[in-house]
């Protein structure tokens, strides 16, 4: 069974990942604290019955992602692209120029994302965002691993025409 | 740089980069979070406790109702059969004048 410590050392190695995965896939900040918290308490609920063989990655994403979905559905709407625009994101950093610019940048980011079929979007930012394994993404996707990898390459193509301009001036 | 035989080119680290920085919300206090299991166990043993305890009033209501109309029904019989009498015996004193 996972001890508190276990679990606060695996919410401070996911949380950042899980936030960052929320916020790309169309939640408000708030609201993608709101899932983290609540995917890490349940998580603590069911310690009990995690076996060695559980990848406790994937079943946060999994936990996140179903939650993600409920609160969308309660909602009765997506968060839209141009209201989350103006949100801001709390960083890391304090300096607020390049903060300013990573919220930029990282909006046009949010945009692309967003431009992207779901299940492409879901598979990218699961490995990119949320680092996680194509073995842990497919289970927790129920897909194969083969199509894991096609949907990250398809997204990063579509990825790369949406962004070019981006890297231009950058 | 590799991961899981995907190569993360440009654009991957431009993603991670815009979202390097992003601040968890802080972490819940796991300590302060009640033991839902044991909770749910002991709840559904107090459960059956109640209901038991529930059933055996309601039986035992339900038999001292039966046994309280048991009774009354012979208390009714027992002044109905008095009545009788006191009408007989009424006759036998009239009879007797």
């Amino acid at each position: 069974m996972i001890t508190q410590k276990e679990m606060t050392s695996y919410y401070e190695d996911i949380a950042p990942k899980l936030t960052s995965f929320l916020l790309a896939n169309g939640c408000g900040y708030d609201q993608a604290s709101d899932i983290v918290q609540e995917t890490f308490v349940r998580l603590w609920k069911m310690r009990d019955q995690l076996t060695e063989e559980d990848s406790v990655s994937g079943l946060v994403f999994r936990i996140a992602k179903n939650l993600r979905i409920d609160a969308f559905r309660k909602n009765k709407r997506e968060v839209l692209v141009d209201e989350y625009e103006d949100s801001t994101v709390p960083t890391v950093e304090d300096n607020l120029d390049s903060d300013q610019d990573e919220q930029y940048i990282r909006n046009c980011i949010v945009k692309a994302l967003g431009e992207l079929p779901e299940d492409l979007r879901v598979c990218y930012t699961m490995f990119n965002l949320g680092q996680m394994s194509i073995k842990d993404i497919s289970a927790s996707l129920n897909i194969s691993e083969s199509l894991v990898k096609v949907r990250i390459h398809r997204a990063k193509e579509k990825l790369k025409v949406s962004l070019a301009y981006l890297k231009e001036n950058l | 740089m590799k991961k899981n035989d995907i190569e993360l080119d440009e654009i991957d680290l431009l993603v991670r980069k815009a979202f390097c920085n992003v601040k968890a919300p802080p972490c819940p206090d796991f300590s302060s979070i009640k033991d839902e299991a044991a909770e749910t166990k002991k709840g559904f043993w107090s459960d059956v406790w109640n209901k038991l305890v529930k059933t055996r009033d309601e039986i035992g209501n339900g038999i001292r109702e039966l046994s309280d109309d048991a009774l009354d029904g012979v208390c009714a019989a027992g002044e109905k059969k008095s009545v009788e009498t006191d009408h007989f015996k009424n006759d036998k004193d009239l009879s007797g004048k």
